[in-house]
């Protein structure tokens, strides 16, 4: 069981911002942490970690990690951290990397034999691709056996395959040793897949907090569906006229009549959904 | 050839000494300088590093003076080591202590910013695996920056091979006893043996 009770003025994107939070989190869940950019996800990470300073409260099983401003170092808390950027120690090989945390071989060799990474266990971190630096790095971050694990987008920079094997890996990691999970995250089907509670934050506080379903669904009342998107672009057809907006990575275009157009302009930010029709899922592609 | 040779090893033997003395007074107290003033939130920051920065900015005449009145038998340094038998001024102890002083900042400058340099989240993922700075600065970023240490250290000992000014001051230029080879070939030049200081010279070129 951890509790946060956090407080701190940050520099955000639109000035000066206070972050505050106040969050329980039960042991062994996964949570997700989301937001815009600046809006003090990573900041509460790192406050988490002990790797910045704040005022407040933070107590895990019953042992204090903040009390005011009085904070227990990041080396005393017996966290894991995966960072976005992996953080590999470059001077050592993999298996040193893990080694480097804790000596204990038998739990190493167990973690890289997980990740399906034992036959590089003694190969430097630059020889190695992004996907499997992370994985290291997750690995690394279990080493010490962490009351907590907090990763701070951690597939943001892999490729979607690479991004959906490690979740995979993510999620065996997490039933096989129950580490309770803070995870910040702008993937919805990552957060969806991996966490049972998604919190979302803006400008500091928390706006969102409940199971992934609840979160992440975005359809209203009646809708069958709905997608968010950006109109790209209104074009006149005659006496009709075509919205195209981007949906994630993909383009659609939806007809309008000239009421509706009127009142969009490129740039913003709409909202697609459907009632009358039930959407036809087909498969495209077999896993 | 006119000059005798013992006139060309012992100078290239003393300064082949004191270099030694200077690159292990660098590695054991450079490096750890480099290491605290590399923490961000160090107080008077400032201070210190123009402290160290000073003798590359000073004229080396001028800081040997000053060092002369600082560690000489009367001195304000000098009178403490003197009670305890120790005197600098016109010994080898002086040479070392001159070239330490003329090479640290070329040491502890670069040092300092590789060490600051160094990706911050590295660190960090030491420290969240429990592991102190000190810890980390010694098994992380010093391996990581070794090439950074050692070409630090050999721009800094080639500026102690040549320094003259503060050497000149507190070692006072015995010739025989506290004449580098830099010194040495100050003094051919000025006694008017030229051929004595272009093999000076050359000695210096290949050592270079």
């Amino acid at each position: 069981m951890i509790e946060i009770e956090v407080k701190k003025e940050l520099l955000g994107s639109l000035g000066k911002m206070d972050l505050d939070v106040n969050l329980t989190i039960e042991a062994q869940s996964f949570v997700a942490l989301s937001g815009q950019s600046g809006s003090g996800k990573t900041t509460l990470l790192r406050i988490l970690a002990g790797l910045e300073e704040a005022k407040g409260r933070i107590v895990v099983d019953n042992e204090v990690w903040l009390d005011g401003f009085k904070a227990l170092p990041p080396q005393k808390r017996g966290i894991g951290f995966v960072f976005q950027d992996y953080a590999l120690f470059p001077n050592m090989s993999i298996l040193d990397n893990l080694l480097f945390v804790r000596q204990d071989k038998a739990l190493a060799k167990e973690l890289l034999s997980m990740s399906e990474l034992l036959e590089l266990a003694h190969r430097k971190p630059a020889t190695l691709s992004g996907g499997q630096k992370q994985r290291v790095s997750l690995c690394r971050a279990m080493m010490n056996r962490p009351k907590l694990l907090l990763m701070d987008e951690p597939l943001s920079a892999l490729d979607p395959f690479m991004r959906n094997k490690l979740q995979q890996e993510i999620l065996s990691l997490h039933k096989t040793f129950g580490t309770t999970t803070i995870m910040v995250s702008h993937d919805p089907s990552e957060m969806y897949r991996l966490s049972s509670r998604v919190v979302v934050l803006s400008q500091g506080k928390i706006v969102q907090d409940g199971d992934a379903k609840s979160v992440l669904l975005r359809t209203q009342g009646s809708q069958k569906f709905s997608f968010e998107g950006e109109l790209l672009d209104v074009i006149k057809v005659d006496v009709i006229y075509i919205a195209i907006v981007a949906i994630g990575q993909q383009i659609v275009e939806v007809v309008l009549d000239a009421s509706e157009a009127l009142d969009l302009h490129v740039g913003d930010r709409v909202n697609i959904g459907t009632k009358a029709f039930a959407p036809i899922l087909q498969k495209w592609e077999k896993k | 050839m006119v000059f005798e040779m013992t006139q060309v090893w012992h100078p290239l033997v003393l300064s082949l000494k004191t270099l030694g003395c200077v690159a292990i007074l660098l590695v054991c107290l450079g490096i750890p300088l480099a290491f605290v003033l590399s923490k961000e939130d160090m107080k008077y920051k400032w201070f210190f590093e123009a402290l160290v920065m000073f003798p590359l900015i000073f004229p080396p005449i001028a800081i040997g003076f000053l060092l002369l009145l600082l560690l000489g038998k009367y001195g304000w340094i000098g009178s403490c080591f003197n009670a305890l038998g120790i005197g600098f001024i016109f010994e080898f102890k002086g040479l070392v202590l001159a070239g330490f002083i003329a090479a640290l900042p070329l040491m502890v400058k670069p040092l300092q910013s590789a060490i600051e340099l160094f990706p911050k989240s590295i660190k960090e993922a030491s420290y969240t695996g429990g592991k102190s700075r000190f810890y980390t600065f010694v098994f992380i970023i010093l391996p990581c920056i070794k090439k950074s240490v050692i070409a630090a250290l050999l721009i800094a000992l080639a500026r102690a091979l040549g320094e003259v000014g503060i050497t000149l001051m507190l070692g006072g230029n015995i010739v025989g006893k506290t004449d580098t080879i830099s010194l040495a070939i100050y003094n051919a030049v000025f006694d008017g043996e030229y051929d004595l200081a272009l093999f000076l010279c050359s000695i210096l070129m290949v050592i270079s």
